[in-house]
């Protein structure tokens, strides 16, 4: 079931950051719930064109991290800068796959009325919001299911309606939440295939936030370590895997086994 | 954990300060002419009347009537609902087979018997325990029959492999089983008692506060019968108040409880 | 067939045997209140299945709706507008909740000292007592929805009024109409309350009427005739509710 995925490009391992456009900028970001310090000092950049997977112990401050990146959450000290414009709301440069597919696509809109939605309330005419869907909806494999209800279809399906959704929106940066965590193995493997291949051919860049290691090792161009509460980055690990990867050839390649290693020890386990 | 939900049922000082601007703001409604003084007037006065009544002894002797009539028929009806509710429950042909009939009798409000009642059984408490009974009876008997359904056949098998006794079945599964059920259809019925035996205190002039304001009514006294239906709201509000901690306390072993905490 | 039999038949067999039996034992009544069914049927027939159906039962319908409507339109309409404003709840929590303990019939006699007896009196009360389980329905609806479809409103620039129609509204429409299922029987009762006190027509004034000049088959008839309408609207409601939920329902489906 594995498809080559990540066609014909390679990700940069060893950053020239001046001549590479910023799309996402961390300055010294910082959170806490009352006296609870949850992210301390998170300094962080994302490139155009760049996909880098986020990892943390379960538990840590992951979630309210993207919170706070996408302008959900107010912060505290810092600054979040997506694609130049300083983040004080959700931005209409960004994008989100949230983990909790079925709570976040509406049950009472068809597959193509939960991707249209958003795009009723942008500048844009009726017809390319109708093109839009359309193209998201074949890209993501679903342009036979349309008409449906999300809850007729699969955790995986309703999953691929969330991210075409996010496609159609045409966002410069694509957070994903933990996508993947509730389905199943084997369509885990084929979620992840189909998010290389769409990274790919559009160009995007993709911000993927996991607790699962491989995954974030066979994904990403760059691996982001993020400590325990208060959570702060640990680590940033460049992937020198090459592209197009592959489900089963990359993972057996050593460097996948020596990464693996690195980033389960600078999670903090210890072997 | 039990203690902070004591403290949350009570109101907390934004909840006083509204209650305070409220008041003040009918006064001043009422004071400036706005709100015609022939149809309503003002707090001030029916707080001082509400004071006068609290202090006389007529008084109680009416809420101890709303409150009796209202009891007494909540624990007739429910002594009758719940064996009939976890029978047919237990049974779904025979609550099949009489669910015409329950559909049928349930949506009679109570008040159309009223004539009936009085003709029968006069004004005096038991006329009004009859009709508070009824009433009582179809709420708690549609959640009994439906608390029966939700004994888990898992455990009654269980139960049955060990060969335990069919009564003791029903005492130890199918009544524990059914009594979140049992017990919410006798909260709702115990408001809904009160409102019956007060209404038909109103209409039929059986003893209690739904007579006493009937009575400031047509004795033209406007305070006195907003005095009164601010204390017979007070005591809607107390019935809930009592009810929802003895479920909380009966059901501390249920897991929808312990979910909670 | 099973399903057939024990579903229709079985409690058809049922009913009719406990009308046969009510029609037998009553039969030689010379009871001045229980009179024998045959007299009541009677009486149903000639009250109701003729012109005075118009004159006796119309209005009472007609109040029950209008006031329903009344209650469902301020209901939604105040629920709504507490239910967004996150702050508002705590202050207003004790007046709601207040009115929804009083018992209905006690806002009659303000309503008579503002309105007086006619129909806008009652078709006020049976207003006020139904909006209560609306309005905090709403409001409890409101608020029921998933934190998680806010955040993807909020993340993909969904105006308010689009969060509204989209999101809002669909949560709170199977809460409303628990809330309209809840406030129904209390207008009816209270419908029959009202004409009870003081009417010229409608179904309590006919029970009064008749009750009191011993014409106790006829009374008889219109409890006959009030259990037969809270079938109609029930099964009306009930109806409606699935489709709702059907439409607007999270995992009703599964």
């Amino acid at each position: 079931m594995t498809e080559t995925a990540g066609l014909s490009r390679t990700s940069p391992s060893s950053p020239d950051k001046d001549d590479r456009v910023a799309i996402l900028e961390v300055d010294g970001l910082r959170k806490s719930y009352g006296s609870e310090l949850v992210l301390e000092d998170i300094t962080l950049r994302i490139f155009e064109g760049e996909l880098v997977s986020i990892v943390g112990p379960s538990g840590c401050g992951k979630t309210t991290m993207l919170r706070c990146l996408s302008g959900l959450l107010p912060h505290e000290g810092g600054t979040v800068r997506i694609a130049g414009e300083e983040v004080t709301g959700p931005p209409d440069t960004l994008g989100l796959v949230f983990q909790d597919y079925s709570r976040s696509l509406l049950p009472w809109l068809s597959v193509a009325d939960n991707v249209r939605l958003p795009l009723r309330y942008k500048p844009i005419s009726k017809k390319e919001a109708e093109e839009r869907t359309a193209e998201a909806l074949e890209s993501v494999g679903l342009a036979a299911h349309t008409r449906k209800k999300p809850w007729q279809l699969s955790g995986g399906m309703q999953q691929r309606v969330a991210i075409a959704r996010a496609l159609a929106y045409h966002p410069r940066l694509l957070l994903m939440d933990e996508p993947f965590a509730s389905v199943d193995a084997q369509t885990r493997v084929e979620l992840e295939d189909l998010t290389l291949r769409l990274w790919a051919e559009r160009d995007m860049t993709i911000a993927f936030v996991t607790h699962d290691i491989d995954e974030a090792i066979y994904l990403g161009g760059r691996i982001v370590v993020l400590t325990r509460t208060p959570t702060t980055i640990r680590e940033v690990m460049p992937v020198d895997l090459p592209r197009p990867r592959d489900q089963i050839a990359t993972k057996a390649l050593d460097e996948f086994g020596r990464l693996r290693a690195s980033v389960f020890t600078a999670l903090g386990h210890h072997q | 954990m039990r203690s902070v939900l004591t403290w949350r049922r009570l109101p907390g000082w934004r909840q006083l300060l509204s209650i305070l601007v409220t008041l003040l703001l009918v006064q001043a409604l009422s004071v400036t002419g706005l709100l015609s003084r022939d149809s309503f007037p003002l707090p001030s006065e029916v707080l001082v009347r509400l004071g006068e009544l609290v202090t006389g002894a007529g008084f109680w002797v009416s809420v101890g009537d709303s409150l009796g009539q209202a009891m007494l028929g909540l624990a007739l009806g429910t002594a009758v609902a719940v064996p009939l509710g976890l029978l047919l429950g237990r049974f779904a042909p025979a609550e099949q087979a009489v669910r015409p009939i329950i559909e049928f009798l349930r949506p009679i409000p109570s008040i159309a018997l009223l004539p009936l009642v009085i003709l029968t059984a006069g004004v005096g408490m038991s006329g009004s325990v009859i009709l508070t009974g009824l009433s009582s009876l179809w709420m708690v008997l549609v959640l009994a029959i439906r608390g029966a359904r939700a004994t888990d056949p898992v455990a009654e098998q269980t139960l049955v492999s060990f060969g335990v006794p069919p009564l003791a079945r029903v005492w130890r599964l199918v009544l524990p089983s059914a009594l979140p059920f049992i017990l919410t259809g006798i909260r709702i019925a115990a408001s809904v008692a009160l409102v019956v035996a007060i209404t038909v205190e109103l209409l039929g002039g059986m003893p209690g506060l739904g007579k006493d304001v009937q009575a400031s009514l047509q004795n033209g006294d406007k305070a006195g019968v907003y005095a009164y239906t601010i204390a017979a709201g007070l005591l809607g509000l107390l019935v809930n108040f009592v009810f929802v901690p003895i479920e909380d306390r009966l059901l501390s072993w249920h897991s929808s409880r312990r979910a909670a905490r | 067939m099973k399903r057939l039999m024990y579903g229709v038949v079985v409690p058809a067999l049922v009913t009719l045997a406990v009308a046969g039996l009510w029609w037998v034992l009553s039969a030689s009544s010379t009871s001045l209140f229980f009179p024998p069914l045959r007299d009541i049927l009677s009486a149903f027939a000639t009250n109701w299945l003729s012109a005075d159906f118009a004159s006796m039962v119309l209005p009472s319908l007609w109040r029950v709706g209008l006031g329903m409507l009344i209650g469902i339109v301020a209901g939604v309409g105040v629920g709504a507008a507490i239910g967004s404003v996150r702050r508002a709840e705590p202050y207003v929590k004790p007046q709601l909740e207040f009115m929804r303990a009083l018992p209905p019939i006690l806002i009659l006699p303000p309503m008579i000292l503002v309105l007086g007896t006619g129909d806008g009196m009652k078709i006020g009360v049976i207003a006020a007592s139904a909006v209560w389980p609306i309005l905090l329905a709403t409001v409890d609806g409101v608020r029921s929805l998933e934190p998680v479809r806010d955040d993807m409103g909020r993340v993909f620039g969904l105006p308010w009024r689009a969060r509204f129609r989209w999101m809002i509204l669909p949560t709170a429409v199977p809460h409303i109409w628990s809330g309209v299922r809840a406030a129904l029987p209390i207008a009816f009762v209270v419908m029959v309350a009202s004409e009870y006190y003081s009417s010229v027509n409608g179904i309590g004034y006919f029970v009064s009427q008749t009750s009191t000049s011993f014409r106790l088959a006829d009374m008889w008839s219109a409890v006959v005739l009030l259990g037969l309408i809270g079938v109609v609207l029930n099964t009306l409601v009930a109806v409606a509710g699935r489709r709702l939920d059907k439409k607007f329902g999270e995992n009703a489906h599964d």
